[in-house]
């Protein structure tokens, strides 16, 4: 069983949930070790400079009618630029210290950027649109193996912390997500191209350009985001908060609403927690329900989170936004650290967008990145002994961001 | 004339305050430069910022003896802090001195220190009363110094870059000031009069009152007050304002103020009342402000039969009282946002331009209704940062986050243990922001005699003027 792939997401509204299985068929890397320190290739790809492209760019790739030249340029600039990009995450693993790169998390992220690497710096050379189909499937491939990078990433530093500062663990992460993110944008938008290419489907009705959705109604995703949440909520704890929207409900905005998503579902798993958590410790019988407000304003659209989950201490919010910084309680601190298959595999269960309900400390730092990608905003007020509200402000894709380079 | 076309000429039409002008121009007279060493042994004293608690149990212990005592002391520290003032106006740039706005404010802190000064030592209960005449003079002419504040940030706003915000922290360092010397000026006055009618019940020093400080401040009695005064505007001046003329329908409702009460977790006693110890008025003039806009918005944007409520939600943990007012009035567009907290920022705009018309800050609540009458204007623009400032003197803080297109929250958190030292508006420099030209470390000028000497008060930092927020993080 394989799990839904990206493209039909958007016709099937269920987030992929991941199978123990798909991680362990990848073959190991039969090379000896020392390979990387004498592949050339690595080293002439980072030589390059990045061809940044602008979101303008981006979509009039794909703007109606969507035509066999776009398509190719698309393509072309998928083929030439990813693996230059791919190139310089290999070459950011290989700076990390040693015994960081010696981490299986850490190491496994590593090889899967090495391969992805080589699989794609073959396409480009030839310029011909014949292998296209091919590249085609190879991006998708790198779009599937890759999901899971972060919580894989975000295991592995969390057993590093001691042989890492924080400050040069922060750097390289926001460099490696905020480059991911372009990675897979550039991908994601070539794939779904291709694919309404051949599908020749009529983009005026539906709204989308490629992974963007000119109509995105973020009640939707919100409904949306609130059940899976709520669920794996009452799972944990066995209950879980009511949720309420109000505001301008109808709001509509461009977006990729995979980011949205994202960013959502860390920020419900959030107020959830901490709700019902909150709620036990002071001995509440009712649980308070989370309130969520739509706004849509001239150049934004702001979503408001208001929980009564018992805000967020002084000292605990210095460190909100720092990497690997969490205030739940480690449940397996005692564990055998090398016991890294019983690990990977409740991982497996548990990761990827509806990963873990929380602990891994990844979840504000990350919604936060992806917010700011496209020029919003997170902020978190804290009433300490009452709740949080956490405000996400996103800007319109358009015009005005013509400007803003992937 | 178009109020915001005055400001770009290059030189205002004589100014209106002119005509009350009542103090000799002597500050522009070259001997100043050399009476300026009367300001030295006060200058050269540190500023006692106190703590409520330290206030509380000090006035506790007043009577008729420790008032002459008392008395001193408060003259003594307003010296200080008004010596401390002056010579942080004396390092403006000079040609931002040279503003008849900020010129006649320097002339008010010279008269005010002079008097000061010049007024004797107190030994007698009867020279008590003559030296609080003289501090509720002081009290009174303080009151133009916010205006022509204004007037003279709104003239010398351009003079600065636009990442410069030296301005910005002048101003807010002179409210700070401002607001200490009130608050010790109107102790002062408030516990001389519990002492001469024997903390009598009836005077209202009774159980609570410690001069201005009441112990028993109820965070629903304070909400209730302000709503209360905000019900009379709305159904006037607002009223009038947004919906032509007066009166409004019998059946017509200002737009509602919901308050709940979040009682700390575990927390025994009435779940209905939030008590801590703070000055009143100042809470009541945040909030009254905040609520203000909160109605004033509501008002402006939804039709009169169908107001969205305002809701109020206080709660309380073990160090601070919180306040969150949440209304659906539209929001603030960005713009005006991200200018909220800047007087430079602002000025260029003619934000302060109604200033003009105002001769006298009033100095609490009841005086503003009385000079806000239905005709003038709906706001004159200092009320936010005031107000945060307010918040900010005792620890606390005032945060502002909107939502544009639908409406504004309001957090205002007020520390409930009165163990923070007043906010006196003196930043503290850190070490590697000594980096300015204009100034050298202290170990420099032993190397380098010539290099300037600065003032250890006068801030270096960089940054926008306002404390540090404990609960915001973007």
């Amino acid at each position: 069983m394989h799990r839904a792939s990206l493209l039909t997401f958007r016709h099937v509204w269920v987030l992929p949930r991941r199978t123990a299985q798909r991680h362990f068929t990848s073959k190991p890397l039969e090379r000896p070790a020392g390979h990387a320190f004498y592949d050339d290739k690595i080293i002439a790809y980072v030589k390059r400079p990045i061809k940044p492209v602008t979101l303008q760019q981006l979509v009039r790739f794909g703007q109606p009618p969507l035509s066999k030249e776009g398509l190719h340029e698309c393509t072309q600039y998928a083929r030439t630029e990813l693996p230059v990009r791919l190139a310089r995450r290999v070459r950011a693993f290989q700076g990390l210290p040693f015994i960081v790169g010696t981490n299986p998390y850490i190491k496994e992220i590593y090889k899967l950027y090495y391969e992805s690497f080589e699989s794609l710096e073959q396409y480009s050379h030839n310029t011909d649109s014949t292998d296209d189909h091919e590249f085609g499937e190879k991006l998708k491939d790198l779009v599937s193996r890759h999901t899971d990078n972060i919580p894989t990433l975000a295991r592995g530093f969390l057993e590093c912390k001691q042989y890492m500062n924080s400050q040069d663990m922060a750097a390289f992460l926001d460099d490696m997500i905020h480059a991911r993110i372009g990675i897979r944008l550039i991908a994601e938008q070539c794939i779904s191209l291709m694919h309404q290419h051949k599908a020749s489907e009529n983009l005026h009705e539906d709204g989308y350009i490629g992974i963007i959705d000119t109509q995105l109604n973020p009640q939707k995703v919100i409904k949306h985001c609130v059940d899976f949440v709520s669920e794996l909520c009452e799972f944990n704890y066995g209950q879980s908060p009511e949720t309420e929207i109000d505001g301008q409900t109808s709001t509509t905005f461009t977006y990729v609403p995979v980011h949205l998503e994202y960013i959502l579902t860390e920020l419900l798993k959030n107020s959830h927690r901490a709700t019902v958590e909150y709620a036990r410790k002071t001995g509440r019988p009712d649980i308070p329900k989370i309130q969520i407000t739509l706004s849509q304003g001239r150049e934004d659209i702001g979503i408001r989170i208001r929980d009564q989950g018992g805000g967020v201490d002084e000292e605990d919010l210095n460190k909100v936004f720092e990497y690997s910084y969490t205030t739940v309680a480690s449940k397996d601190d005692n564990s055998d650290p090398s016991d890294v298959f019983r690990d990977m595999a409740e991982m497996a269960m548990q990761s990827g967008v509806g990963g873990p309900l929380a602990g891994l400390g990844f979840g504000l730092p990350l919604a936060r990145m992806y917010a700011r990608y496209f020029g919003g905003s997170l902020t978190l007020v804290s009433m300490n002994g009452y709740g949080c509200d956490v405000f996400l402000k996103l800007k319109h894709i358009n015009e005005s961001m013509s400007e803003l380079e992937i | 004339m178009n109020r915001a076309l005055r400001l770009k000429t290059t030189l205002p039409a004589r100014p209106k305050f002119c005509r009350f002008l009542s103090l000799t121009p002597w500050s522009l007279k070259s001997y100043h430069f050399y009476q300026n060493k009367v300001l030295e042994p006060y200058v050269n004293q540190p500023i006692s910022a106190s703590t409520l608690r330290q206030y509380i149990f000090f006035g506790r212990q007043m009577n008729n003896k420790r008032l002459a005592k008392s008395a001193n002391w408060v003259r003594n520290e307003l010296l200080v802090r008004l010596a401390h003032r002056i010579r942080d106006f004396q390092q403006l740039p000079f040609f931002v001195g040279t503003n008849p706005h900020i010129k006649y404010i320097y002339g008010l802190y010279w008269a005010a220190f002079e008097k000061l000064r010049k007024s004797p030592q107190i030994k007698t209960m009867e020279d008590n009363q003559g030296f609080c005449t003289l501090l509720r003079q002081l009290l009174e002419e303080g009151r133009r110094v916010i205006p022509q504040m204004a007037l003279g940030v709104s003239e010398c706003a351009s003079y600065y870059a636009d990442d410069q915000q030296d301005l910005d922290r002048f101003v807010n360092r002179m409210f700070r000031s401002r607001i200490s010397r009130r608050v010790l000026t109107e102790q002062h006055l408030a516990l001389t009069e519990a002492c001469e009618n024997d903390w009598d019940e009836s005077m209202g020093f009774g159980d609570g009152y410690i001069g201005i400080i009441f112990t028993r401040c109820s965070a629903r009695a304070i909400v209730g007050k302000a709503r209360k005064l905000l019900d009379i505007q709305a159904a006037t001046k607002f009223y009038s304002h947004y919906h032509g003329k007066l009166p409004p329908p019998s059946e017509w409702k200002p737009p509602a103020v919901e308050i709940e009460l979040q009682p700390a977790a575990g927390s025994s006693g009435n779940s209905n009342e939030i008590i801590f110890a703070y000055i009143p008025e100042q809470l009541e003039q945040i909030l009254y402000e905040i609520l203000s806009n909160s109605v004033r918005f509501t008002m402006a944007n939804h039709p009169p039969h169908a107001y969205p409520p305002v809701r109020v939600t206080v709660s309380v943990n073990e160090t601070d009282v919180f306040f969150r007012v949440s209304d659906q009035g539209g929001g603030i567009p960005k713009t005006r946002f991200d200018r909220l907290w800047s007087y430079q920022a602002r000025a260029p705009d003619g934000e302060f331009l109604h200033f003009e018309d105002v001769q006298k800050m009033p100095s609490n609540i009841s005086e503003r209704l009385e000079q806000n009458t239905t005709d003038g204007p709906m706001h004159l623009g200092m009320g936010l940062p005031l107000s945060r400032v307010y918040a900010e003197y005792w620890g606390g803080e005032l945060q502002i986050m909107t939502m544009d297109g639908y409406g504004t929250d309001a957090y205002v958190r007020i520390p409930r243990l009165g163990i923070m030292a007043e906010n006196i508006g003196f930043d503290k420099f850190t070490p590697h922001q000594l980096h300015q030209h204009r100034y050298t470390r202290p170990q420099d000028t032993q190397s380098n005699p010539h290099a300037t000497k600065y003032h250890p008060d006068i801030p270096l930092a960089a940054g926008d003027g306002w404390m540090k927020s404990s609960i915001v993080r973007t």
